[in-house]
């Protein structure tokens, strides 16, 4: 396996609201490697935009790192200064966001703005080099260089994604964190931008990780899954394991939600609702909704069962195939 | 590729005139424009000098083709001193804008965007100036520094500060949870960048309008102050002050002495006041303290 640039361990993110605390990340212990794809699959509330961003360090208040550490490149940034976290984002851990539009300042050409990003970081000496590098990124996401000089709203949805992308590679970052990247686009559109996204993980030796709450997305394009329920990560592991034989029952019932063209299979929803992050249930967070729950469910956090490339957070994932 | 820094000024403005509250925007320039002119060419388009009885006029002789606005008491020409006194109304208001913009936009975005204690310190501050009445506290100062047209711009913008402060920092604060700015910080943009690259610009419009609203406000606040001669000593020209001796008068039936300064008062902040409205109706800015 090749070398740990992100290290997650025992990371615990809770916001602190008037109506309660929030554990938002509760305990997640997750290695990866560098040039691989992974992809944080959750139903909404799960916890999964906060991990992906505890791991540029970025917990917008009232979240709080409470415990647990983030070694980037072996350096704990749950240690770091505010100053030489916002040197370290951007240039070496990139990100972008769901919704393009909202993310560009209106007011900017997108070429200024990511020529801007590229002078700051000390990326570029002038301004004409760091227009060079803007135009260059700008091509290199298939966004022709003449359209530097365009406004945010001159632009299609996918071309403002594409132009996120080039911000945030124009930097050259060795992590690329992409929270939920292709929500807002449709369908033809996202395939684009996944496949320039796998593209610039080949090529660049590019770190990706993904925030989705698709998982057969996830599946398609991930080298390894992390599937997240209530703060933790209840499974994780190779795409290929985690989707063909899912060792936690959420896992499984995740997949059968998924719509297929193909199959006449049922599309299932997962009865219940996501629990109450400020009053997660006992023992095992998923038990109220597990067809498989026990009374030891109901008591005890079950252990971390080993899978030959991962493990999952439950009482029968020894028992093969776990929730079939 | 500048195409010229007046073309592109005029660009501008035709883009304002067009959209919405382009009328008011429009109406409330040329007000301006016009006074601005005049002040700008006061010595050409004064017929007499504003403080000497020029050779055969009366006193207090009605407007007639050789004194378009009357003469008064000293038989001092009237349009002519409206004419000079125009460039003390706007030295004054215009002074005194800038030096409220410079001093509160800075501290609102400051304050804003950092928010903490200091912010609640500069918050409690401004309230505190914001709770005398501007007239009030504009006098106080100006009595303190002393009459003089500078004096009197830094009287006013004791007065409008709050005003530029309070509306930047609400804007900031909405700005601030914008997701391009969050985006900045995700990607490590220095604070100063944020503030001054990004939030200022999109807060730009807002400044505008304060800056229309609070002028036309601030014109009311000068005349005040030199209707009481804190501004200029007599017999320099100023509308204010042309009006506290025009007063006298008014029951002699010598109207125009008071008429035509007042007019010339109301129609400046008229001017100033429409292109605030305009402007708020174009940028679709939600009414603060003057909206």
């Amino acid at each position: 396996m090749a070398e740990t640039i992100i290290s997650v361990r025992g990371l615990k993110v809770y916001y602190y609201t008037l109506s309660g605390v929030v554990r938002a990340v509760d305990g997640v212990d997750l290695d990866i490697a560098r040039g691989e794809w992974v992809t944080i699959v959750g139903e909404s509330g799960s916890g999964k935009s906060t991990l992906a961003l505890s791991m540029m360090g970025l917990v917008l208040p009232p979240g709080r790192i409470v415990g647990g550490s983030v070694l980037f490149d072996g350096v704990d940034l749950t240690k770091l200064s505010g100053e030489e976290l916002r040197r370290l984002r951007g240039k070496r851990i990139g990100v972008i966001f769901q919704d393009p539009s909202a993310y560009l300042d209106p007011l900017r050409t997108v070429g200024s703005q990511i020529a801007e990003a590229v002078l700051e970081h000390g990326v570029a000496s002038s301004e004409s080099d760091a227009w060079r590098i803007a135009e260059e990124a700008l091509e290199i996401v298939g966004v022709p260089a003449s359209r530097a000089r365009a406004y945010p709203h001159q632009l299609s949805g996918g071309q403002r994604q594409r132009v996120a992308i080039a911000a945030a590679i124009a930097l050259n970052p060795d992590v690329l964190i992409a929270d939920e990247p292709t929500t807002a686009l449709d369908v033809v559109v996202q395939a684009r931008i996944i496949e320039l996204l796998k593209g610039l993980q080949r090529r660049r030796g590019l770190t990706i990780v993904m925030v989705t709450h698709d998982i057969a997305l996830a599946g398609e394009v991930s080298d390894r899954i992390a599937v997240m329920y209530s703060g933790r990560v209840v499974e994780w592991g190779s795409a290929e394991r985690v989707i063909g034989s899912p060792l936690h029952p959420y896992t499984r019932l995740l997949i059968d939600s998924v719509p297929d063209l193909w199959s006449r299979r049922k599309v299932r929803s997962i009865p219940g609702e996501p629990p109450d992050p400020r009053r997660p249930p006992s023992g095992c967070r998923f038990h109220p909704r597990c067809p498989l729950a026990v009374e030891e469910c109901r008591s005890r956090q079950p252990p971390r069962v080993s899978a030959a490339d991962g493990w999952a957070e439950c009482f029968f994932a020894g028992e093969a195939g776990g929730g079939r | 590729m500048e195409g010229g820094l007046f073309s592109r000024l005029m660009g501008v403005v035709a883009g304002l005139v067009r959209g919405p509250g382009g009328l008011m925007t429009a109406t409330g320039l040329a007000i301006i424009t016009m006074f601005a002119l005049v002040a700008i060419a006061a010595p050409w388009i004064a017929p007499y000098p504003p403080d000497v009885r020029p050779p055969g006029a009366g006193l207090l002789e009605p407007p007639s083709l050789r004194h378009p606005f009357g003469t008064n008491d000293l038989g001092y020409d009237v349009f002519s001193r409206i004419v000079w006194g125009a460039r003390v109304v706007l030295k004054v208001v215009l002074l005194s804008s800038l030096m409220s913009m410079a001093v509160g936009v800075p501290l609102g975005l400051i304050s804003g965007y950092y928010g903490g204690p200091l912010d609640r310190l500069l918050s409690m501050v401004m309230d505190s100036l914001y709770a005398f009445p501007g007239i009030i506290m504009a006098i106080a100062v100006a009595s303190v520094l002393g009459p003089s047209t500078f004096n009197a711009a830094v009287a006013l913008m004791v007065v409008y500060v709050p005003t530029y402060y309070r509306m930047t920092r609400a804007r900031v604060l909405e700005l601030k949870n914008e997701p391009f700015i969050e985006a900045l910080q995700a990607m490590g943009a220095p604070g100063w960048v944020i503030l001054v690259r990004h939030i200022l610009p999109n807060a730009a419009p807002t400044i505008l309008v304060v800056f229309g609203l609070a002028s036309a406000d601030a014109i009311l606040t000068e005349a005040g102050l030199s209707f009481f001669g804190l501004v200029a000593v007599y017999p320099q020209p100023d509308w204010g002050l042309d009006l506290y001796y025009g007063k006298n008068y008014l029951l002699d039936g010598a109207w125009w002495l008071v008429f035509f300064p007042g007019a010339s008062i109301l129609l400046l902040a008229l001017g100033f006041a429409l292109l605030g409205e305009g402007l708020s109706e174009r940028f679709r800015v939600r009414g603060g303290s003057y909206g």
